[in-house]
């Protein structure tokens, strides 16, 4: 079983840049109302999230940076790994770019603790905690 | 007018290092002095006749970034820098321009829209040489401009289009249509390009980021003359690239010792030699993927002006440093019709 998240069909044709503050349809906004529910329904069930980013207009590299990123910093590298399947037919460039920089980088921003900036306050989200339990997250303090 | 010390000043002079607080607020009292007499009582003091004129700058004959791009830059920045407090309104001549190319006027159009946003009024003539002429009309730089007789100009020429793709924000679906748009003119197809959305959504957020935050806007524009390529033109006034690269302190060391010149800074920072500014470990990756699109093709005849450094990314030899510097970033490109051709059968 899996649960299926289409970009173009689920939040938008032209998805935007890194941060909400910034532009429309942005992967902060993607994290939030979207990626990071449904990720967790997956994870919850045992499931596999599939995620497909073809059909759309394109994406900045930093729409896939922020939006995966933030998942991979909320439920480590690991788990994403374990619970993440992504779809990128039409620009597989993108899958290259997710193992050799999005993955690492945020992995180890996890480690260091070194908090993803928010640009506007969100609802609360789900995030693996150290004991590795999922918990509601109310937004980071510094 | 002279001020005249009052009693209560006199005090807190006195006063002064004791107990201050315990005396009256100074006051200043005004003494009327009679009014200066002007040599001619006819003629209005300068500042009060100028400020009913027209500040008018008179372009040269070069505005194009291959004959004039120095001139250019220095024109748009007197432009922005325009400041109404004697004059009444801008006006720019440019009926003196023999050579004039979309870059430059979209350059011009961002100071313009810097200096229209402090409500000051910008008039305006166009280039007597046709071939200018033309080229002028066809910009879509009209397009943004109101008719002295009331009512805006209006442009059907979808050959060309000049958009402001964001204020506060970003607009990609407004990126995405208007290169729709211009692959359309170019392959009579509609679809989408994704590699220039990525690209121009690239440019805009790094631009968003490091754009003034008073007046932010980005304009972006295709312009088409006919032929199998498409020009086009991506510009912000802001800080520039270099102003936001943040070097660590061993870069700066080693390009003292070399001798870096920006130019080279320029070039590193597309080939992510320095973090950004935001410090942030996995930033700075937007001008990296710039580069790679015009490395593998898929744009062609990448440049950007940006501070004091002309970067053309096919050719070392075009690139320098400019005596001029540009308050801002403006990336060029084309694209052909066997580029998108190519991209389309994948």
């Amino acid at each position: 079983m899996s649960i299926n998240i289409f970009v173009h069909t689920d939040f938008s044709v032209y998805p935007g840049l890194r941060h909400v503050s910034m532009s429309q349809s942005s992967g902060e906004e993607f994290y939030h109302k979207i990626l990071n529910g449904k990720f967790y329904e997956a994870y919850s069930k045992g499931e596999m999230l599939v995620l497909n980013l073809d059909n759309t207009g394109g994406y900045p590299p930093s729409f896939i940076d922020e939006s995966i990123g933030n998942l991979v910093y909320d439920f480590s590298l690991a788990k994403v790994k374990e619970h993440l399947t992504i779809i990128s037919e039409q620009e597989p460039s993108w899958l290259d770019y997710l193992n050799s920089h999005t993955y690492p980088l945020w992995e180890q921003r996890r480690i260091e603790k070194s908090i993803p900036k928010k640009t506007i306050s969100h609802e609360p989200w789900y995030q693996l905690n150290n004991s590795g339990n999922v918990t509601l997250n109310n937004g980071y303090s510094e | 007018m002279r001020l005249k010390l009052t009693r209560s000043y006199r005090l807190a002079v006195v006063a002064r290092g004791k107990k201050l607080h315990t005396l009256k607020v100074s006051r200043r009292v005004k003494v009327h002095t009679p009014p200066r007499m002007y040599q001619e009582n006819t003629t209005k003091p300068e500042r009060i006749r100028k400020k009913q004129e027209a500040f008018k700058i008179v372009f040269p004959g070069n505005f194009s970034i291959e004959k004039g791009l120095e001139d250019a830059i220095f024109y748009t920045n007197k432009v922005r820098d325009f400041k109404a407090r004697h004059f009444s309104h801008l006006f720019l001549d440019l009926s003196k321009i023999k050579n004039i190319d979309l870059v430059c006027i979209v350059m011009l159009l961002s100071s313009v829209n810097q200096v229209a946003s402090r409500r000051i009024p910008v008039f305006g003539n166009q280039p007597l040489d046709p071939i200018c002429n033309d080229i002028f009309n066809k910009s879509g730089f009209l397009s943004h401009m109101n008719k002295i007789s009331g009512g805006k100009f209006t442009s059907s020429d979808e050959h060309n289009l000049i958009v402001k793709i964001g204020t506060d924000k970003a607009n990609p679906d407004l990126i995405g249509k208007t290169n729709l748009k211009a692959v359309k003119l170019l392959t009579g197809k509609e679809f989408h390009f994704k590699k220039i959305n990525s690209m121009v959504g690239e440019m805009a957020g790094n631009t968003m980021e490091f754009a003034y935050s008073i007046n932010k806007h980005y304009l972006y524009c295709y312009n088409y003359c006919g032929g199998d390529e498409i020009t086009f033109v991506f510009s912000d006034v802001g800080y520039g690239i270099i102003n936001t690269l943040n070097k660590s302190v061993g870069h700066i060391i080693k390009d003292s010792v070399t001798f870096k010149d920006k130019l080279a800074v320029l070039s590193g920072a597309f080939e992510k030699k320095y973090g950004s500014k935001t410090e942030e470990v996995n930033r700075n990756q937007g001008l990296p993927f710039i580069k790679s699109l015009s490395s593998e093709g898929s744009v062609k005849d990448l440049i950007v002006i940006t501070n004091d450094v002309y970067l053309d990314f096919n050719s070392s030899d075009k690139s320098k440093v400019l005596s001029n510097k540009y308050s801002g970033t403006v990336y060029a490109w084309k694209v052909n019709k066997i580029i998108l051709d190519n991209y389309s059968s994948i």
